[in-house]
């Protein structure tokens, strides 16, 4: 059962903040800033949203900072969405996203043996920030932003976000379209 | 190429064009370049290319799972089950089964987790093991805890060891059953199959009805693995790899009424009671997408799947 005051302790082991108030306050303050700055910054450029005035009797889903700080020492800020807040049918109808099963994997290595084939890997960074959506989806204006949060305004989504729950699926789509054009 | 979520494997025949790919991908996503693939989701891959050999093996990720189920000092044990030992569910009430438990359901359910994954990735040979103790995830005993414990040290004994492509260029499916041993008199079928001499795709699962013959038994198993064929043939297909297509189609089985009744519908009074779906095989086998041949037992490779060997 989920409960809020082992969360924190948890939390507090771990020695991550919990809300973006916390982490500004906080003993590395500074760093968890300069991440959440950049954090900011790198939705922006990706044009992620766009604040509008939110149409009547439109949902909005709710989103929170998380912050991580990574085993090698850094730090990490990402915006999620609260997945569950979103209303089926408006907020989201597809969200299947296929991924390669073990087997896939297993067979295309036998064959890359047998061929003496280059076996090559990539990462790609933020992928799930690349997909497009086809739903307009409303959430409301993330903590810290005090410039931009005005009553009846929130941010449209243009991109899909962590926490999304076409988010996977969005970006497979994209990739895949990648794929089919090259 | 291979996709998984963020991650991307790459295999070209050659470097140009794993270059050309990765300059169009870049281009078009932000993209890290990781060079060769040496590990995808914890396999270890290692090559040797004059001799076109590639190995995948699980060791790091073994070596984890013992350290967190504090395993890492255990006994070794060269087999993953004790064949002389039949685990029986539990017939305790709730409050005796928290007295007698030696073990959480969580800390159970997570070793067993950990083992899953193990198992998924390159050790078939603990597939009828793992499914095995999963029978009993719901209301672990000391007994189940003592068969988990076992698979672990039967590990730690064989880290090293994975699945090995090129050492032969055997290919083809092999599948087998065993009839009612377990407590429920339920049969368990399972599968192989090999591709390039090494081990590719694998179940080992209880059957869901009970059987009447190790015949039917076998027929069931037998369908599951003529379903894997069917997309098997999808995937070489898209690849290009249609020499392996025939190869892959190729499935052993050890039981001979099974494969009688797959390749002619006789013994009619005594197979009526299997199921419509069953003849699916029959269908596949005359559309020839899928080929059976008669195996002897001695050489199942996929008896393991299915038993306990000593």
């Amino acid at each position: 059962m989920f409960c809020p005051a082992a969360w924190q302790a948890l939390m507090a082991v771990a020695e991550e903040p919990i809300t973006l108030a916390d982490a500004l306050v906080c003993e590395d303050a500074a760093s968890w800033r300069t991440a959440w700055k950049g954090e900011l910054e790198s939705l922006k450029k990706n044009g992620t949203w766009v604040v509008e005035q939110v149409p009547e009797n439109r949902n909005i889903v709710g989103c929170r900072w998380l912050f991580k700080r990574k085993e090698d020492g850094r730090f990490k800020v990402r915006l999620v969405v609260k997945g569950y807040s979103q209303e089926p049918g408006i907020d989201f109808r597809e969200t299947f996203g296929p991924v390669a099963k073990f087997t896939t994997l297993r067979l295309l290595l036998a064959l890359v043996a047998e061929n003496d084939w280059e076996l090559h890997t990539m990462n790609v960074k933020t992928a799930f920030l690349n997909g497009e959506l086809q739903e307009e989806i409303f959430m409301e204006i993330p903590e810290g932003l005090p410039e931009e949060t005005k009553p009846g305004y929130a941010c449209r989504l243009v991109k899909a976000i962590y926490g999304l729950r076409q988010s996977p699926r969005a970006w497979y789509q994209k990739i895949h379209t990648f794929f089919v054009d090259h | 190429m291979l996709l998984y979520v963020d991650d991307l494997v790459l295999g070209a025949e050659h470097l140009e064009d794993i270059r050309w790919i990765k300059a169009a991908l870049s281009k078009a996503f932000e993209m890290t370049d990781l060079d060769e693939l040496k590990i995808f989701l914890g396999l270890e891959i290692t090559r040797n290319r004059n001799r076109r050999l590639l190995r995948i093996h699980q060791q790091r990720y073994i070596g984890q799972i013992l350290d967190r189920n504090g395993m890492n000092n255990s006994h070794p044990n060269l087999t993953p089950l004790d064949p002389h030992t039949r685990l029986l569910a539990s017939t305790k009430t709730k409050g005796e089964e928290a007295k007698a438990n030696q073990v959480t359901v969580e800390t159970y359910q997570s070793a067993r987790g950990s083992l899953m994954y193990a198992m998924l990735g390159t050790r078939p040979n603990i597939a009828y093991a793992v499914g095995l103790v999963s029978q009993f995830n719901h209301s672990p005993e000391a007994e189940h805890w003592i068969a988990v414990k076992r698979i672990f040290r039967y590990l730690a004994a064989t880290r090293n060891l994975g699945l090995c492509y090129g050492a032969s260029n055997l290919s083809g499916g092999f599948l087998d059953a065993d009839w009612g041993a377990g407590e429920d008199r339920k049969a368990v079928g399972g599968f192989v199959f090999l591709l390039n001499g090494g081990a590719i795709s694998w179940t080992s699962k209880k059957q869901t009805s009970i059987v009447l013959s190790t015949t039917q038994a076998e027929y069931m198993a037998m369908t599951q693995a003529a379903s894997e064929i069917l997309w098997l043939r999808v995937l070489l297909d898209e690849l290009g790899a249609f020499a392996h297509i025939e190869h892959l189609s190729q499935l052993n089985g050890d039981n001979q009424g099974a494969l009688t009744l797959a390749w002619n519908p006789e013994y009619h009074a005594r197979t009526k009671h299997i199921d419509i779906q069953r003849h699916f095989v029959r269908e596949l086998v005359t559309a020839e997408k899928v080929h059976l041949e008669y195996c002897p037992t001695s050489e199942m490779i996929a008896d393991i799947m299915t038993k306990a060997l000593p």
